[in-house]
């Protein structure tokens, strides 16, 4: 060992941050070097002569003044707001202001002239576009006296839409909740004839009717309406009938299936099994 | 004051107000004339040193977040200004020393603390602190911090909020400075030893 890792290891040993490997080393080096002893003692003899903190001979009247006056400077005390700290913050609001003002600016102002209008044209994704409720989570209500005719889907507007398109392995495949069991057959109203044989129809086309059913639901309505039950019942299930014939390949090529909608595995079940809860309860 | 002391009136002054900050401030008051008069390394200045340390407490206590005690982050502020009015008067006296020189009415540079004259006293204390003195500003608050105030390198080197090792490195350069200024005093008075 050198003198100067010696002496780098006696300040190490005075700061307390002494191993014991390197406090085995030193007294092994101290064993045979005088210079690193005399080193040793000049540096406990100033750490023995500087330790310990001065008195204070400050009188109280001093002391008192200079922390009075130390209080009052500090205005509303430790648990207060900095000069500093409220023009931040004021400079942080105000440029937070002049954005949002900028903001409205540009988007709520009518156009200026030589400038189009923001929202002259139909906004993508706004509540301006109607969109189709999924045909099955609720079915069409129907009111007597009032028959309207179930919600058509908007025409297609032609353009891609890939994102939807997008096959996707993991998407696990929706398979639309069914109706409400019926109550028994008799005690079936007209309405509920009508509920029961419209929802059979949506889950027969996947919610879009075609215009060959539309005709006979209208006639089981009309029949319905006037209390003649059983023609009714002959008109849904014509329309039932004619809506599972209908080549169904055709229909999918001329309404491209929307990502949203829910996938009808097999449309003919549902009906058929809800033609038998009418007919017999079951 | 211990830490747990330390604690219970930062709180009380963060809740109560002037009031428990004017203890807060009574308490650490000879902490921080210490080192402003050792770290200042002017009797004249440290008046000031003093009262600005404590206007810095006093503002800046509710930014204190306890990674330390109350004591050292006291200390590091004080030391802070200490250094800074230290360093403004090494830039005035730089300017102003060559004209006092020429006019032939240079008062002696801290001629209370003349080694050369406390060492005729005998006391070896008073003789190295005027060697403190006479060291660099930062080396001077590692040495204040490390010996007259009793802390530990770690704490020293939170209070002047650089890492240890430089602390280690301030104080290798300290106690070599001073192991030299103490040369001649240890050598008179060996001589005088029969």
């Amino acid at each position: 060992m050198t003198c100067d890792t010696a002496q780098l290891l006696i300040e190490d040993e005075l700061d307390g941050t002494l191993g014991a490997e390197q406090a085995q080393a030193l007294r092994a080096h101290l064993r045979e070097c005088t210079a690193c002893v005399r080193v040793r003692e000049d540096l406990r003899r100033i750490e023995t002569a500087l330790s310990g903190p001065e008195d204070c001979p400050v009188a109280d009247v001093v002391r008192n003044a200079m922390v009075d006056k130390a209080v009052s400077r500090a205005g509303a005390g430790p648990g207060g707001v900095s000069v500093r700290t409220v023009v931040v913050l004021a400079t942080a609001a105000s440029l937070v202001l002049v954005c949002w003002l900028g903001w409205l600016r540009t988007h709520r102002s009518g156009p200026s002239p030589g400038q189009p209008s923001v929202t002259a044209g139909p906004v993508r994704g706004s509540l301006q576009t109607p969109r189709v409720p999924p045909p099955v989570a609720s079915a069409p209500s129907v009111s007597r006296g009032n028959h309207t005719a179930p919600p058509r889907r908007p025409p297609h507007s032609g353009r891609p839409r890939l994102a939807q398109r997008r096959y996707s392995p993991n998407r696990p495949t929706v398979v639309p909740p069914g109706p409400s069991p019926p109550p028994p057959a008799d005690q079936l109203t007209p309405a509920d004839v009508c509920r029961i044989y419209e929802t059979a129809l949506a889950f027969a086309r996947d919610g879009r009717p075609t215009g060959g059913p539309l005709d006979l639901v209208s006639t089981a309505r009309v029949r319905a309406d006037s209390g003649d039950l059983p023609g009714a019942i002959e008109a849904y299930e014509a329309a039932v009938e004619a809506s599972v014939r209908s080549p169904a390949s055709t229909w999918v090529a001329q309404t491209p299936p929307d990502a949203d909608s829910p996938v009808v595995q097999n449309p003919s079940p549902p009906a058929d099994v809800l033609v038998a809860w009418l007919a017999g309860g079951g | 004051m211990s830490g747990v002391e330390s604690v219970v009136s930062l709180r009380r002054a963060r809740a109560h107000g002037t009031e428990a900050l004017a203890e807060v401030l009574h308490s650490h008051y000879a902490l921080v004339w210490r080192l402003a008069r050792r770290v200042a390394g002017a009797d004249s200045e440290v008046e000031d040193v003093v009262q600005d340390a404590l206007v810095a407490v006093a503002t800046s206590l509710g930014r204190f977040r306890g990674q330390c005690k109350l004591s050292t982050w006291i200390a590091g502020i004080t030391v802070r200004t200490a250094v800074r009015h230290a360093e403004r008067r090494r830039r005035y006296e730089a300017l102003v020393a060559p004209l006092e020189n020429d006019a032939g009415t240079t008062p002696g540079r801290l001629s209370s603390d003349d080694p050369s004259k406390v060492a005729e006293a005998k006391d070896l204390r008073a003789y190295l602190l005027a060697c403190v003195s006479r060291l660099a500003p930062e080396q001077r608050a590692s040495v204040c911090l490390r010996y007259l105030e009793g802390m530990a390198l770690q704490e020293v080197a939170q209070a002047l909020g650089v890492p240890p090792g430089t602390i280690k490195s301030r104080l290798h350069g300290a106690r070599q400075a001073l192991r030299g200024m103490m040369a001649p005093y240890v050598a008179e008075s060996e001589g005088e030893t029969p």
